[in-house]
């Protein structure tokens, strides 16, 4: 390309005329001095130099000349590209396929951890949790009390507000709207100041005053989401000041939400005031999650340390509910999504190596080329191409090639990101977000600079060290060549093959244990089994009834447990439900519910203070507590190991009873039998000795559990008239499971028309099948698994082509050399044995290095693996097996062309 | 002593005047042949004065240098 003539002129032009002019004095001159005036003007020429030379090294230092060489040498290169569409396609594809990879877990990352939150100024925001004074890396929620002093005394916030869990904004009832049916819809409760921390205003209408959240007083208001107002409103532009019942009582809506406020998740739809009762204040429970915004030019290290202070003053004035207690700042980001750092890291790290070998088996390819362009550089190099000059075309060549790459990079992890938001878990966060948006571009672009710099690096150092003589005389002569640039080959295939063995047995780990969850005894049998969480308000099933221990006191009403025995009942008689029954918490993900509880075995001495004082290593005497209905361990498949089922007679009025599961017999009646003992447990208070009537099978509390526990279960018309907490939820609802004789939701509807027909004003929510839940714990996992599985198998495949790329062109370059061999007498075993040696070199060496490399780093993994080791032999052995027949399967063309070489055509060619 | 091609100077006029310490126009050289003239700028000559200072110093250190060694040899 020539720049347009305007743009020239002047430099060219002028200088050569100058020149022009500078020959002219001097010959003029040298005639004055008496030579001919042929002789005056060589004379002038020799004494001038080389003027073609000085004309381009003049014309070098104009910026828009440099410009416009590398723009040459890039349509030099895209020519050079087409030319070879071989070479193209496989090197595009190469780095297209690491490219995309990086583009891919990039787009994740930042959407999750990088980008900032969707608030204004959202660095200022912070979460303020409690820790336990020793360990204050335990993140823990704060009590209200804990909440109430920041929120008073913490000077280093503009503003603090909180939001919770447990309380009444849980899991509600929307009742009845414009004859709408019931619907359980799910709700956050929040403090008035929190909108203020977060920065966010509602579209219309108002957000909660501090008035509306006084203690045992709240107002009957709501704000409502985005997604509500549709919805349920249609989008009613007057629809603030209307009423709608939410959980039994009318309320007023005030405001709604923008539609980008999601923090909470695109399933709440609506908020309510933290709505707290005097004992709620009073007491030491936590739950309670605080977030602040920072005043401006404060750092978290200052608010740290002013929050440390608070911590202390609180722990020496108000030891009942502050002792050994601490207060850690973490950004709300981090706070929020941290959990998802680590594997979105470790994804990040294993598509680095990807990229990694995708550059080495273009950085292979473009060394094979280099030397069968020897000549062409050599013939450049013999017209006055400068070293510096021709390293610079191979990287004006490298750069087509990458942005090649990328754009279809970017096109596989746009195509990529779709499959993903099918297949993601639905709590994976900032779902939503996840967009290739200019920062994913941006990122993009900078890895196809990087990749076209580094896998260019390589072929221009070997190129620089070109022997301008040596070359053009040895591509004269068809002999081996010289074999510095096949040891460079050779060394970035063995790095292949070792990177590759890593990201395999990385990607083996985790499919490994994933097996292992998959196979794992849950100890009932999940198939056909439906469920759903049948719940009445708290306010409908329990009245506070003063303080017990510090926190709220109810007393339950007998009319919920009633009402699901009347279900349970029904659900029986559906057709096609072979048997039904509930339970007290999720079935078989009792994950992050604290429900448990000590107990005391008649007879026997109370174990030493569980209060945890001393911190000392004896046997904790408690239990994990599950309320079920009769047919329970029926219904789940659980074993019953010796003694009777709950029946219809285990009632309020019957004697009271209680049957435990194995581990809880093994431990606590290693030599005796456990039937008949008396047991108190601790759950609520009035709880009274229970008969154990019976041993069932251990069953699993969540899917990643990796031991199992102790456990009483007791009939749910026998629990305490009176209930303690904010767990006093788990007593006025229940999980039904109900199995059928057929695929579980064929029946969906027939199960919830039988609800309704006991039960009108209480809707099923989370109707599913019991498999669908249990593989919702294990979601995430399943993901990262998949992922790397994928990149373990693109990984293995560009080493499988670079071990190939290497061979194949080996055995070409050898062609000569194996014919004479074959004169000579070798064999096609000796050639065999030739070839197969010079690969497995290389095989072997990668295996070695990776399997070290493996060792020392899959211990970042640890905490993601069930059931192994990050060591474990098997799975190495599996893939260094499995890495090394792909690896010698790439081998097996060029082999068995090498063995195939014709002497007679070998050397005549 | 110094033997360098007359072209060799352009290049070097060149980077000078893009470095603008020199400035150049067409004119008519003493044997009316028109020629090129390039002269100092305010710049150039601040810098020369810098560059020449430095430069005797430089030479100035260097006898320093040599001069003992020519006596005691």
């Amino acid at each position: 390309m020539k720049l347009p003539r305007w743009l020239r002129w002047r430099t060219e032009h002028e200088l050569s005329e100058e020149i022009q002019s500078h020959l002219d004095i001097e010959t003029q001159a040298n005639v004055e001095r008496g030579l001919s005036p042929d002789d005056a003007r060589y004379a002038a020429l020799r004494q001038f130099g080389n003027r073609t030379r000085l004309e381009e090294r003049t014309r070098e230092g104009d910026p828009l000349f440099s410009m416009e060489t590398v723009a040459r040498d890039i349509l030099y290169a895209i020519r050079s590209l087409r030319r070879n569409p071989g070479f193209t396609a496989a090197a595009t594809i190469s780095l297209a396929l690491g490219i995309g990879a990086n583009t891919l877990i990039f787009s994740l990352l930042d959407s999750t951890l990088l980008k900032p939150l969707a608030f204004p100024d959202p660095n200022r925001l912070a979460v303020i949790w409690t820790v336990p004074a020793e360990n204050p890396s335990q993140a823990q929620t704060a009590s209200i009390s804990t909440y109430f002093a920041f929120r008073d005394r913490a000077s280093s916030f503009e503003s603090v507000g909180a939001y919770n869990g447990a309380a009444c904004g849980q899991g509600i009832l929307g009742a009845d709207q414009d004859g709408a049916p019931a619907e359980r819809i799910l709700g956050q409760t929040l403090s008035p100041s929190l909108f203020r921390s977060l920065g966010v205003k509602p579209l219309m209408g108002r957000t909660f005053t501090d008035e509306e959240d006084q203690v045992d007083n709240v107002a009957p208001v709501v704000v409502i989401s985005h997604g509500m107002w549709q919805r349920r409103f249609a989008g009613d532009p007057a629809v603030v000041g209307k009423t709608l019942t939410l959980n039994s009582a009318k309320s007023t809506v005030i405001g709604v939400m923008p539609a980008n406020f999601v923090f909470f998740g695109d399933q709440v739809e609506f908020f309510l005031p933290l709505c707290l009762t005097g004992t709620q204040v009073l007491s030491r429970v936590g739950g309670n999650t605080i977030v602040g915004r920072l005043k401006p030019g404060i750092s978290i290290k200052q608010a740290q340390s002013e929050v440390d202070t608070i911590s202390a003053q609180l722990a020496a004035s108000d030891q009942e509910r502050h002792k050994g207690l601490g207060a850690r700042v973490e950004a709300l980001q981090s706070a929020a999504y941290g959990a998802f750092r680590s594997p979105l890291l470790l994804l990040q790290g294993a598509v680095a190596f990807v990229l990694l070998i995708a550059c080495a088996n273009v950085a292979g390819l473009l060394l094979a080329r280099a030397a069968s362009r020897r000549t062409e550089v050599a013939v450049r190099g013999a017209l006055g191409a400068g070293r510096g000059r021709i390293v610079r075309q191979l990287l004006a060549e490298s750069f087509p090639l990458s942005a090649l790459g990328g754009v279809v990079g970017l096109l596989l992890a746009w195509g990529g990101l779709k499959l993903f938001l099918v297949i993601a878990p639905a709590n994976f966060p900032r779902l939503h977000e996840i967009t290739v948006d200019m920062r994913v571009l941006g990122f993009t672009a900078l890895v196809v600079l990087l990749t076209s710099v580094i896998f260019a690096v390589v072929p221009a150092i070997q190129t620089s060290k070109l022997d301008l003589l040596n070359s053009l005389k040895e591509s004269s002569r068809s002999g081996t060549e010289g074999t510095g640039h096949q040891y460079l080959r050779r060394a970035l295939v063995t790095g292949q093959i070792a990177l590759a063995l890593l990201l395999l047995i990385s990607a083996g780990l985790m499919i490994n244990s994933f097996i292992r969850i998959q196979k794992q005894d849950l100890g009932a049998d999940p198939k056909n089994l439906l469920t759903f969480d049948f719940r009445w308000p708290i306010s409908a099933g329990a009245k506070p009834a003063g303080k017990y221990r510090g926190v709220g006191l109810w007393d339950v009403s007998p009319r919920p447990g009633q009402m699901f025995d009347r279900v349970a009942e029904r659900l029986r008689n559906v057709p096609g439900v072979v048997s039904a029954a509930a339970v007290n918490v999720p079935p078989l993900n009792k994950a992050g519910i604290p429900l448990s509880t000590s107990f005391l075995i008649e007879g026997r001495a109370a174990p030493p203070s569980s209060n945890s004082a001393s911190g000392s290593q004896q046997l904790d005497q408690t239990a994990n507590y599950f309320a079920v209905t009769p047919d329970f361990f029926a219904t789940m498949r659980v074993p019953l190991v010796r003694g009777r089922d709950f029946n219809d007679r285990d009632t309020a009025e019957a004697p009271l009873v209680m049957i435990i599961n194995q581990t809880l017999a093994r431990q606590f009646f290693p030599r005796e039998n456990p039937i008949g003992q008396q047991v108190t447990l601790n759950i609520a208070p009035n709880e009274r000795p229970r008969e154990i009537i019976a041993v069932v099978g251990d069953t699993v509390t969540t899917r990643l559990e990796r031991e199992h526990t102790p456990a009483v279960y007791v009939p749910h018309l026998q629990q305490t008239s009176q209930f303690a907490g904010p767990l006093v939820y788990f007593r006025t609802g229940m999980y039904f499971v109900v199995r059928t004789s057929g695929e579980p939701m064929n029946l969906a509807n027939a199960v919830k028309r039988a609800v309704a027909e006991v039960d009108p004003n209480t809707p099923v929510a989370g109707l599913r099948t019991l498999q669908e839940n249990l593989n919702d714990q294990v979601g995430n996992m399943r993901i990262y698994m998949l992922l790397l599985g994928l990149f373990g198998i693109v990984s293995v495949i560009l080493a499988a082509t670079g071990i190939y790329g290497v061979m194949a062109y080996s055995v070409a370059e050898r062609t000569r050399e194996i014919g004479i061999r074959m004169a000579l007498g070798a064999g096609s075993a000796n050639v065999l044995g030739m070839i197969l040696r010079q690969a497995g070199v290389m095989i072997a060496a990668g295996v070695a290095i990776g399997t070290a490399g493996a060792v020392s780093l899959t211990g970042l993994m640890q905490s993601a693996l069930y059931g192994i080791t990050p060591t474990d032999p098997g799975t190495y052995g599996a893939v260094c097996v499995l890495l090394v027949l792909i690896a010698l399967l790439a081998c097996a063309i060029p082999t068995r062309r090498a063995v195939r070489v014709d002497p007679t055509i070998a050397l005549r060619s | 002593m110094l033997l360098v091609d007359h072209g060799s100077l352009y290049p070097a006029l060149q980077r000078l005047e893009r470095a603008g310490l020199i400035a150049s126009d067409w004119g008519t050289s003493t044997n009316n042949r028109r020629a090129r003239f390039y002269k100092l700028t305010a710049t150039g000559r601040k810098r020369l004065i810098a560059e020449a200072s430095k430069w005797e110093k430089m030479v100035r250190a260097v006898s320093r240098v040599l001069k003992p060694r020519q006596m005691e040899a």
